[in-house]
């Protein structure tokens, strides 16, 4: 495969108005990604497939990362897409796609249409982590169940305080557990007392 | 494509046209309590008579959250869990997961570890394909001769994996950089040994099953998978290549020392459920020669590389992805890790099984009821991955 | 010459040989009839842990756990729950109050066996264990996880074995420095520089090492610089406990220059083996943070520092005692909550005393 600059470079002759910038990994991973922007997500995609230097027709992975805002960053949601290529034997070409937090306004092109195995991947992001994909031929909930609000995995999700038994509670468990008025050995009910006095 | 039912779509689906009988299809839910779902699993099937004209998997009843659970706890203390995804395979889990921090963080594995990495994948394998091909046997009617006949080889690994690591299902074996505790002389005897007995049984195995004219009726020309919409539904493992694709990660990545050995990938042509339980068998004759060869080439040396911490381990901020040649297909890690580099940031595991679920509803289509169970068992799931 | 129905007639020839195989060839019968037969499980097989104590006659006393929480910290279920165990004034004494384990949560994953620095823990091999209850019954208390090294034994020879000789190692290392270092004090009076290699033959060739990283007397620094970068240049290269005793023993001792050092340490008596390793009187867990921190009045930050800590040696911040010290205060290492025994005491102490020292 080509360094990432030359790919970069090809992509943006062939992809018009294609914004791309290039997102470096740990030296030792020597995965550098591509990040495309929203719009011309699916034309990018859509040449990893076609074009005969690259035949990208393997989707391998589908995932969304989470990145909270930091300072007056702010914070958005990432779609990681990493392709191979079954006919040449070459990759992985690592495509990104990012998109704000806020539900309503995180949406991103689906590319379902080009790769038919992102569609159980894209739905799992959509559960998780409520990012929208536009053009998904069956966009709804697939690990929780369908009445389920919220979206899990955003690292500011709040679970619900429902504490059966906890023998061997620690830190902030210990805490939540005492507040939902959790059952606990009379040991551990004396460490809270302790701290809470201090 | 395949277009989700509406309502009208669903009751209007079968109208026969010289129509004296006017039908109605049924839905019915196989499972998720269901002998041969191979766990939670759930199909809502749209029946007209016995033959499917729509089916759509349901999932998430063994979600267990292990993604957040990992971003709670240090890099070594995901290792268990990982064992607990795909619980017949733990050992080629804890290697998916030790390949892709090693990557990430740039490690080296010493020789003699990488040997053991690749008998204990390679056992794994023939373990999980004569289970395979138990349970799809079970599912098509034979009450449990070729299940036990497998399992009885099974056992003989599953002891050298207690002696060796301590337990027999959930192993927690591979540690970044190598494996726990070292393989002495005689568990590679006792390895020797397994594999000297097993071209028999494997042998004997075939002589059971694979002219038998009941398993031919039943499964030829059954769930056929064709070559482009594998590909392009991200199919990996032996499922894709019956269907044509002749793409193995072992011989791809070369990752660990595949590169260094000698062994051929099987590939079928057409596609169908007799394609995917005799690549099986082929897979495991293969098997046998690689760890012939790793038995008898493997070097003398540490287990594990020295300069790895157990505890305080931290990665350098950064994202990577590793994958190995898991026995249901192409299993990954995809891993970042921020600044502090103590915890996973983000921890995602492409399962096998999920993705290869996608095409389920394409190869049922015009088969009955009966068939979707066989075509199930040969797709191979274990919901412990596909749920998470 | 294939008849219809030849797959399925060579199939019942194999089913045949397999059933009347089974009356003649132990290999094709397998079955064991639990429980009135049970299948030896292997020596290195696990179930739950459990804690060893080293005499029967006093268990609670001779258990080897310290209560260093560190098994806690890695377990990744979070399944052990401690609490150390304090005397009437608040002292800990190095020994765990509660140790409970929840079997219900435990996933016998054996992490918390690999990072224990002290072969406290250990996995059983014990498989029946069924209760009645869902709950309490679950969970086992001290009491229950107590088992002695002759259990220990008879259920892992090998391990236990290796476990022992290692012990027994680590003892013998630990006394022969203590002796040589009571020896050090008046030959180290006399030549302090000099002589740091002396004391140090005796014991293990790993002290060696750590001698010859005596920083010279001509270096540019001032002798309290010497004293304590001969001390954090053998910590940091050796980084085992039982070298870095030695070398830095003479900078401990000799705060004063060397010239009017050779007056008060020959007056001092040698201490007896089961003193501290080294002349670093406040290294001694059984001390309360007050005393040891009286104990380390010299004007060295390295030494304060050392005994904010819990004085175990147990690694749980990645090196021993004086190693920890020694990085904070030569700023390799920034992270000041990292004694696992010591808990918030030591963190805020670590603190407290780092800002006195940025500030003066």
């Amino acid at each position: 495969m080509e360094p990432i600059e030359t790919i970069k470079e090809v992509v943006v002759q062939a992809v018009a108005g294609a914004q791309l910038e290039i997102v470096k990994s740990t030296p030792a991973a020597q995965q550098p990604a591509i990040l495309a922007d929203r719009e011309h997500a699916y034309a990018v995609g859509k040449f990893f497939k076609e074009d005969p230097r690259f035949q990208m027709d393997f989707c391998s992975c589908v995932t969304a990362v989470d990145f909270l805002p930091k300072g007056d960053k702010p914070g958005f949601i990432e779609v990681v897409y990493h392709l191979y290529s079954v006919s040449l034997k070459q990759g992985p070409i690592i495509l990104k796609v990012r998109a704000p937090r806020e539900v309503e306004q995180c949406h991103v092109p689906s590319l379902t249409p080009l790769w038919r195995g992102a569609e159980f991947q894209e739905r799992e992001a959509y559960d998780l982590y409520g990012v929208t994909f536009d053009g998904h031929p069956d966009l709804r909930r697939i690990l929780m169940w369908d009445e389920f609000t919220d979206y899990p995995m955003r690292k500011d999700y709040e679970p619900p305080a429902d504490y059966e038994w906890e023998p061997t509670p620690h830190d902030d468990t210990l805490q939540r557990a005492a507040q939902a008025g959790g059952i606990m050995p009379p040991t551990a009910r004396e460490e809270l007392e302790k701290t809470k006095k201090k | 494509m395949i277009q989700p039912l509406t309502e009208e779509k669903r009751f209007t689906l079968t109208q026969r046209p010289e129509g004296l009988i006017e039908t109605q299809t049924l839905e019915v839910s196989i499972g998720p309590q269901h002998p041969s779902t191979h766990g939670v699993f759930r199909m809502d099937c749209v029946l007209d008579g016995e033959t499917v004209v729509a089916l759509k998997p349901v999932m998430g009843y063994l979600h267990r959250n292990h993604e957040q659970l990992a971003e709670r706890m240090a890099w070594l203390g995901s290792m268990p869990y990982t064992d607990r995804l795909d619980y017949f395979n733990s050992m080629t889990n804890n290697w998916a997961y030790a390949l892709a921090v090693e990557k990430l963080a740039g490690i080296k594995v010493p020789e003699h570890a990488e040997y053991v990495r690749v008998i204990m994948a390679e056992l794994t394998r023939i373990l999980n394909h004569s289970c395979v091909i138990g349970f799809m046997l079970q599912d098509l009617g034979a009450w449990g001769t070729p299940l036990l006949y497998a399992f009885r080889e099974r056992e003989k690994i599953l002891d050298l994996f207690e002696a060796v690591s301590g337990s027999r299902m959930m192993c927690n074996y591979m540690r970044f950089g190598g494996v726990r505790v070292d393989m002495t002389e005689k568990d590679l005897a006792v390895a020797r040994d397994i594999i000297s007995r097993f071209p028999r049984f494997l042998d004997e195995f075939e002589k059971l099953l694979t002219t038998n004219e009941v398993l031919l009726a039943r499964t030829q020309r059954v769930g056929i998978l064709p070559k482009e919409l594998a590909i392009n539904a991200s199919i990996s493992g032996p499922m894709a290549r019956a269907s044509g694709v002749e793409y193995d990660i072992r011989k791809v990545d070369r990752y660990g020392v595949y590169g260094r050995i000698d062994f051929r990938v099987p590939v079928g042509d057409i596609g169908d459920v007799y394609d995917r339980y005799y690549i099986r068998v082929l897979e495991m004759r293969e098997s046998i020669k690689i760890l012939q060869q790793a038995l008898r080439d493997i070097p003398a040396g540490p287990h594990v590389a020295p300069e790895v911490k157990l505890r305080n381990f931290k990665i350098p901020p950064g994202d990577g992805y590793g994958r190995v040649e898991a026995p249901k297909g192409e299993l990954g890690f995809y891993l970042v890790s921020d600044e502090g580099g103590k915890q996973p940031y983000r921890y995602h595991v492409r399962p096998p099984s999920f993705i290869n679920l996608t095409t389920l509803e394409d190869m049922c289509l015009g088969h009955k009821v009966a068939d979707v169970v066989i075509i199930l068992g040969s797709i191979d799931i274990v919901l412990g991955e596909v749920d998470r | 010459m294939g008849f219809i129905g030849k797959g399925l007639f060579e199939g019942m020839v194999v089913t045949a040989r397999n059933f009347v195989g089974s009356y003649f060839d132990k290999e094709r019968l397998v079955t064991v009839q639990y429980p009135e037969e049970r299948v030896q499980t292997p020596e290195n097989s696990r179930t739950f842990p459990f804690l060893v104590y080293d005499d029967d006659k006093d268990p609670v006393a001779t258990m080897r756990c310290v209560a260093c929480k560190i098994c806690e910290t890695e377990c990744p279920p979070q399944c052990i729950y401690i609490v150390m165990d304090r005397d009437e004034k608040g002292k800990p004494r190095q020994r765990p109050k509660v140790f409970d384990i929840d079997t219900s949560v435990c996933m016998q994953c054996q992490i918390c066996v690999e990072v224990c620095p002290f072969e406290a823990i250990k996995m059983d091999n014990d498989y029946e264990k069924s209760q009645y209850g869902r709950f309490d019954e679950l969970v086992e208390h001290l009491p229950d996880l107590l088992k002695s090294n002759e259990y220990y034994s008879k259920i892992k020879p090998t391990e236990a074995s290796a476990v022992d000789a290692k012990l027994k190692a680590e003892k013998e290392k630990k006394a022969k420095k203590a002796a040589p270092a009571a020896a050090a004090k008046p030959a180290a009076a006399v030549a302090p520089k000099a002589v740091a290699p002396a004391p140090t033959p005796a014991t293990a060739a790993a002290s060696a090492p750590a001698a010859k990283l005596v920083i010279p007397d001509d270096a540019p620094f001032s002798p309290e610089q010497r004293q304590w970068l001969s001390g954090f240049l053998s910590a940091v290269s050796v980084g085992a406990a039982p070298a870095t005793g030695a070398a830095p023993s003479t900078p401990a001792q000799a705060v004063t220059p060397p010239t009017t050092s050779a007056a008060a340490p020959a007056a001092e008596p040698a201490p007896t083996a089961a003193a501290p390793a080294g002349n670093w009187p406040w290294h001694d867990p059984g001390l309360g943070m007050q005393q040891r921190l009286d104990l380390a009045k010299s004007a060295l930050l390295a030494d304060k520092l050392m005994a904010a800590m819990a004085q175990t040696d147990c690694h749980a911040c990645g090196y021993d005692c004086r190693g920890y010290a020694d990085a904070i205060a030569g700023g390799a290492e920034s992270d000041l909550s990292l004694c696992l025994p010591g808990e918030a005491e030591t963190a805020n102490m670590l603190k407290k005393l780092m800002e006195e020292a940025g500030k003066a």
